[in-house]
């Protein structure tokens, strides 16, 4: 029995990596409706930019972190002014599409510019193991749910509170209105690429010196917060925390009690059951 | 936006153009096919193994190129990069040999990209040789111009399983990938395994692309085996080692020749202490491979994989093959000197059977004094 | 004027059965092969994508259930490749007849989801059930068509590039003109009214959930149909050929070529199945530009290369209606 919470823990601790990349990625799904699934090689960029701020300023794992999500950030911003801007007219498919081009090319131009080699990032946090009632944790797998935790309490405080983002938060109800109601919608969108690039590169920084950096380590997390962020209603920030966790546990205790090599399998199965059951996610509204 | 469409329309006009393909062949050159994953989850061994061909490749055209009936054939290589899918190793396969007329190939990578291109091979007689498919169905399917370059796996097997017995293991767990080469590998060691009394508790799979091994781990942690042998790739290894340190770190694991010790070193020198190695190539100070390890490192700036040894020494194999039958053209009488090989490369001694199988051995070590340390085990 | 329209196509179809005389390299026949399946594979699920506005991104599940249905059953019970073509047809149609009834309620990207669930489920049962599918070690030896012999006269056999190009190209050709017909008919009606807005087309009586179904089913049968065609060409399949990542390119093709048209779904397969052949040149750099190029066509002519077309002929009609009328501009 004392097995079971073992396996629990190991799945919120993967599962908070989750949700930091499903945060950024309904952010910019719920606000922009864009579907970005190039937001898997933004994880990526942060991951390598941290490698590289590491390797040339030799400065500290969290000064590397942070200075390399304000990086992201600003390449955030950049995607919004060439790309998704003059593109805001267009129909979800063929942004999704143009998204996939995207992603394609970041991964490739990735692997030529730095060799499908992975790297190594070390970290004192990786040496330290912590034994909490049996179960053994590196402290940098825990910094990952605590700076999870941190950055959700941040994400939801600041669409409650600040005023930028409770502008977010009332684009991502009714642009129109908002707009009719004063918001500057286009300031709005920056801000919304910037900080959902920012959580990307905080993800991939963070799990980069457990997971190796490698350019198509973007993949399949990307793929996993587009299931997330389905699964607990777009848009919904409470949806992606309880979805991100909710998966990392059923992954977790599938591959424990059943089979590793069907975790994605019976992760999959519980999505459409409760697409079928329940089609706007958890917390999504009711569509019909 | 006007500009836009008549632009992209121009490029792609111009990319279909290119498919007719402008032929400039230089006087006296003779064409070698390359079919390897240069893109995808597989680019990293596959772009090594491909960089080993290349550099046999400048080597011969160095001394002068292919001599044959007087003449020499400087060789013009093609690699083609088939991303790992069995389809685009089809229409790699298809090109090379129909349309840039080459009559010797080295590919594919994986055994079922290989296993979709040796019928081609058969039906325009055509000499084909994989440095490393490892599935045993290649070389009994009774096609002819299929070579097999790398080591096998039931070859590995034998050694492996006598490298657990000096270990004094009883009893493992497997824990290997879930793909063609995975499955089979850790059937045919899993045989061998049970046939000399060692006990195997369990067999767990994982997928391409897991980074997260936490929880089998921990089950495996559970089941309290004597060790963990390991199907796995570098890519894999390299992110589970550390877990393991977490989870299980009094346990030895032992790999079954898919990682390569160089790597894992480098990337995790903290967590390698209990990794039992099973290599399938030569340690990098081995003076057989020294001369293009110095090369390799020079020119890429990193380690070479053993798959890049055996690109370079299937090269050489074709050489000697074209120079021994006395043409570059005729593949009927270089595919009967290719079953007369009898090469001491870097890998190993070349040689093949009936079945055009070889009998390569693995190397075994341990990474003691924070170093790699390779041998030959005596059995 | 219908006469010519039917004429026209007739010369096509002529020209097309003359390419293996002209062609006989088999690379380009292996192309041609590869590009006739997939306009199957691309017209079926236009049909669902492009008339009814459903983003199915699970096509490849249906591709490989019709793939190893034949697969299976030839390879290990013999069966002749003519009963198998039908019974993966049906394959295919039992499967989408299983995702599509849940499914199909949803909307937009929850379907899209859903669909993707499905596909990744069915690839991991291909991949898993190792006693059924041999797993990720892949079926191989899949031999190539029964011959079609009548009596003593005639003998078809389809271990040639040549006779296979032909069989491709006849149920290529079959269904194009299927396919023409069904949206021409009344549902292809209701399946734009559908695409338009559903919700409307609801209100005033059509039966949604009903039409999408249908569309949903008929794009798996060609699914299925193609998927069979596949099999017995590359005599050698594996689960690494039906993923979602193919679904993805599938989708691809229709969207590129153009949504909604009977020729787009021509134009996309051609187009992505030469396009990374021909950048083979490119050597290293080819996926990355790709990539890049995928962008720029999306971004360039949303409405798909046939779009394209589309609009240059309208340029062309309102320059020659305005040089012959003398109408001035602003009237249109």
């Amino acid at each position: 029995m004392e097995v079971f919470f073992i396996h629990l823990a190991n799945g919120l601790a993967i599962g908070s990596s989750y949700v930091l990349i499903a945060l950024g990625f309904t952010l910019i799904f719920g606000i922009l409706d864009i579907i970005n699934l190039a937001h898997g090689e933004i994880y990526m960029l942060g991951a390598y930019c941290t490698y590289f701020i590491l390797e040339l300023l030799g400065v500290g794992f969290f000064p590397a972190l942070i200075l390399s999500a304000l990086i992201i950030a600003g390449v955030g911003l950049l995607l919004e002014r060439i790309l998704f801007y003059p593109l805001r007219e267009v129909p979800l498919l063929n942004l999704l599409l143009i998204s996939i081009g995207l992603s394609i090319f970041l991964q490739n131009a990735a692997t030529l510019l730095w060799t499908p080699e992975q790297r190594a990032i070390q970290t004192p946090y990786l040496t330290h193991t912590l034994n909490i009632f049996g179960l053994a944790i590196t402290m940098q797998r825990l910094l990952i749910v605590v700076v999870g935790v941190i950055v959700m309490v941040a994400v939801v405080i600041f669409i409650q509170r600040f005023r930028i983002g409770k502008a977010m938060r009332a684009v991502s109800q009714d642009k129109i209105g908002s707009a009719v109601a004063g918001i500057n919608i286009n300031m709005v969108r920056y801000v919304t690429l910037a900080i959902g690039c920012g959580l990307a590169s905080v993800a991939g920084s963070l799990v980069a010196p457990i997971y190796l950096v490698e350019p198509t380590m973007g993949a399949t997390p990307v793929f996993k917060a587009f299931v997330i962020v389905i699964l607990g209603g777009m848009g919904s920030v409470a949806g992606s925390i309880v979805g991100g966790l909710l998966l990392g546990v059923v992954e977790n205790l599938s591959a424990a009690y059943i089979s590793l090599a069907l975790k994605d399998t019976f992760a999959f199965i519980l999505l459409v059951l409760i697409l079928w059951v329940r089609p706007a996610g958890i917390f999504g509204k009711s569509l019909e | 936006m006007r500009v836009g469409k008549y632009l992209t329309t121009i490029l792609m006009a111009a990319a279909l153009l290119m498919l007719s393909g402008l032929d400039l062949q230089a006087a006296k050159t003779v064409k070698i096919g390359v079919i390897m994953p240069l893109s995808g989850q597989l680019s990293l061994d596959g772009t090594h193994e491909a960089n080993g061909v290349k550099m046999a490749v400048e080597d011969i055209n160095a001394q002068g190129g292919i001599k044959v009936g007087g003449e020499a054939y400087k060789i013009e290589l093609l690699v083609y990069d088939d991303q790992g899918i069995p389809k685009e190793s089809v229409a790699a396969m298809e090109k090379l040999v129909t349309r840039d007329g080459v009559k010797m190939v080295i590919g594919a990578y994986t055994s079922s990209s290989t296993l979709a291109v040796m019928p081609i091979a058969q039906r325009e007689k055509v000499v084909i040789c994989s440095p490393n498919s490892a599935a045993e169905k290649l070389t009994q399917v009774g096609n002819k111009w299929f070579f097999r370059g790398g080591v096998t796996s039931p070859g590995a097997v034998r050694t492996i399983t006598a490298f657990i017995k000096s270990l004094g293991i009883k009893s493992v767990v497997h824990l290997a990938i879930n793909d063609d080469y995975g499955r089979n590998t850790a059937a045919l060691n899993k045989a061998a395994q049970e046939k000399i009394g060692v006990k195997v508790l369990a067999q767990e799979y994982y997928d391409h692309g897991t980074t997260d091994f936490y929880s089998v781990l921990t089950k495996i942690k559970g089941m309290k085996p004597e060790a963990i042998f390991q199907v796995m790739e570098t890519k894999a290894a390299s992110i589970y080692v550390r877990q393991t340190k977490e989870i299980v770190p009094e346990l030895p694991l032992v790999d079954a020749g898919g990682v390569d010790p160089y790597m894992l070193l480098k990337l995790t020198p903290d967590a390698v202490a209990k990794w039992q190695i099973v290599s399938r190539g030569p340690a990098l100070d081995n003076p057989k491979v020294l001369p293009v390890v110095k090369r390799y490192r020079e020119k890429y700036n990193m380690d070479p994989m053993s798959y890049v040894f055996s690109g370079y020494d299937v090269m050489s194999i074709f050489r000697i093959a074209m120079e021994k039958a006395g043409t570059v053209t005729d593949t009927e009488k270089i595919r009967e000197a290719m079953t007369k090989t009898n090469y001491q490369g870097m890998m190993g001694h070349y040689y093949f059977d009936k079945n055009n199988e070889n009998s390569l051995d693995v190397w075994v070590g341990s990474y003691k004094g924070g170093k790699v340390n390779l041998w030959l085990l005596k059995k | 004027m219908r006469y010519s329209k039917w004429l026209a196509y007739l010369i096509l179809i002529v020209l097309l059965c003359c390419v293996p005389l002209v062609m006989t390299n088999s690379y380009f026949l292996y192309m041609a092969i590869i590009i006739g399946i997939y306009i199957i594979v691309a017209a079926g699920l236009n049909v669902i994508v492009g008339y009814a506005g459903q983003m199915s991104f699970c096509h490849a599940a249906f591709f490989g259930i019709g793939a190893y249905t034949t697969a299976i059953l030839s390879t290990r019970l013999g069966l002749n490749f003519w009963l198998n073509l039908p019974l993966s047809m049906i394959a295919a149609g039992l499967l989408a007849f299983i995702i599509g009834y849940p499914s199909l309620r949803l909307r937009g990207p929850y379907f899209a989801i859903a669909t993707v669930g499905c596909g990744e489920v069915v690839r991991s049962v291909l991949h898993n059930w190792v006693d059924l599918t041999q797993g990720s070690m892949g079926i191989s030896n899949i031999p190539p068509p029964n011959p079609i012999v009548i009596g003593n006269l005639f003998t078809l056999t389809f271990d040639t590039r040549q006779n296979y190009y032909y069989l491709v190209l006849f149920f290529m050709l079959l269904t194009l003109f299927i396919i023409s017909r069904i949206i021409k008919s009344k549902a292809g009606r209701a399946y734009e009214a559908i695409r338009i807005d559903d919700v409307f087309a609801r209100s005033i009586g059509i039966n949604v959930h009903g039409y999408k179904m249908q569309a949903f089913l008929i794009s798996a049968l060609f699914g299925g149909l193609a998927g069979a065609l596949y099999s017995h060409c590359i005599l050698f399949i594996s689960p690494v050929s039906f993923t979602t990542a193919e679904s993805t390119n599938m989708v691809l093709m229709v969207i590129m070529g153009g949504k909604g048209t009977l020729i787009g779904p021509i134009v996309g397969a051609f187009l992505l199945m030469i396009l990374p052949e021909a950048l083979r040149f490119l050597a290293d750099y080819r996926m990355a530009l790709y990539g890049l190029l995928l962008m720029l066509v999306m971004i360039f002519m949303p409405n798909g290369l046939v779009g394209v077309a589309g609009s240059l002929r309208a340029l062309y009609r309102k320059k020659s209606v305005t040089s012959e009328k003398g109408v001035s501009h602003g009237h249109n």
